[in-house]
């Protein structure tokens, strides 16, 4: 279990490094303000991270 | 015998210890993590509580089961069920009093205290296993420097990165708001697969009569530790959430709070795979203060961070004298 914990974990962490980054290197476009809502990023980030929560789960669960 | 429930006193008894316990990592540990993203406001304190509530229930269904590696961390080889559930009340009661003047202190180093406070009058100080105590003390050293360090220089990479390039910060303060939102929720399933054996870890060894090598742990006995760690941060979660979000360093913003939070999250990794002990509430105020840090000296409350040290420090001798007085009058009485 610990191990199962320490891989989510490893890919946890890759996967936000890699949204951060893109998120980073989004920002100065125009496009970003046009779905930037708040409620909206806000909901679906929440859901992404079960989807991906899930995932990790099934794959070293 | 006496049942209540049909569950036996002592296992009873155990039970409503156990969501006490739960109550207390609610109301202290998950309002740390939750703490940046609040203060922020990325979140409001009831969608925090929303969330919070919601992973720490997942994290403790699906990977909260390995509980004889958790419970005070083997401090104490041999447990009886009473010695349990005397660590586990003297460990919370400690954690209450720390939440009620808003301290942020590690409910697992508590409940090494109140094992070890249990282990010198049960079993004496031969039963012991001092490695144990000395990871603790690594632990208050090594959690808070390198959360400082990593906090520090995740939060100048993102303001080299982005807060310098962009003329419009506040759109990138939005833009990180929902990764803030991620790392919290990640945070909140960690805290719950980790922490809620704190709370049910006495509860199955109570149950089972003894301490065992293998104990098992059935699912609505996990899903009533998380039932417990939502009720405590919806109760009294403000009060560290304020501290940590607020108090340690002013005006917390989206990309300040989501470099605590990763940081907190990569130095518990990078500690545990080392080998190193860490502290993920250490980790989290240490973090917070690099953040801080990054801002320059005066930026930083040392007047708080020094009270939450001292905080840190009396943990355990404090829980260890809890759960020796518990025992010795239960010694008294029966």
């Amino acid at each position: 279990m610990k191990e199962t914990m320490a891989m989510i974990t490893i890919c946890w962490i890759s996967w936000i490094s890699i949204a951060a980054l893109a998120t980073s290197l989004m920002l100065p476009s125009k496009r970003f303000s046009q779905w930037s809502n708040r409620r909206i990023m806000g909901t679906s980030s929440v859901i992404a991270t079960l989807v991906v929560l899930i995932i990790l789960f099934i794959l070293w669960g | 015998m006496i049942t209540v429930l049909g569950f036996s006193l002592l296992a009873f008894a155990g039970l409503l210890a156990g969501f006490y316990m739960a109550w207390n990592i609610g109301a202290n540990d998950t309002a740390n993590e939750m703490a940046t993203s609040v203060a922020s406001g990325a979140l409001t304190l009831r969608q925090a509580v929303a969330i919070s509530a919601t992973f720490n229930a997942l994290g403790a269904v699906f990977m909260g089961a390995r509980v004889v590696s958790t419970i005070g961390k083997g401090i104490v080889p041999q447990v009886e069920p009473i010695g349990a559930l005397c660590a586990v009340i003297a460990a919370s009661v400690f954690v209450t009093l720390a939440t009620w003047k808003n301290m942020p202190v590690s409910t697992s180093h508590s409940i090494v205290g109140a094992m070890l406070g249990y282990g010198l009058v049960g079993v004496g100080i031969a039963g012991i296993n001092w490695f144990v105590m000395a990871n603790v003390i690594l632990a208050w050293v090594l959690s808070p420097l390198a959360g400082i360090a990593m906090g520090f220089f995740v939060f100048k990479f993102i303001r080299g990165l982005v807060l310098e390039r962009i003329e419009d910060v506040s759109k990138a303060e939005r833009g990180y708001t929902p990764l803030q939102i991620m790392s919290a929720s990640y945070e909140a399933f960690a805290t719950g697969s980790n922490d809620v054996a704190n709370a049910i870890a006495p509860v199955a060894v109570i149950m089972a009569g003894g301490f065992a090598s293998e104990l098992k742990v059935p699912i609505w006995l996990l899903a009533f530790g998380g039932i417990g760690i939502a009720v405590g941060t919806l109760m009294w979660g403000y009060k560290v959430m304020e501290t940590i979000g607020k108090r340690i360093t002013g005006d917390i913003t989206p990309t300040r709070g989501f470099a605590a939070e990763y940081s907190a999250a990569t130095v518990v990794l990078v500690c545990s795979y080392l080998g190193m002990p860490v502290s993920t509430t250490h980790a989290s105020v240490g973090t917070v203060t690099g953040v801080g840090f990054a801002g320059g000296l005066s930026a930083v409350n040392l007047r708080i961070v020094g009270r939450i040290i001292a905080y840190w420090l009396l943990t355990v001798p404090i829980a260890a004298l809890f759960a020796m007085a518990l025992f010795k009058l239960y010694m008294v009485m029966i």
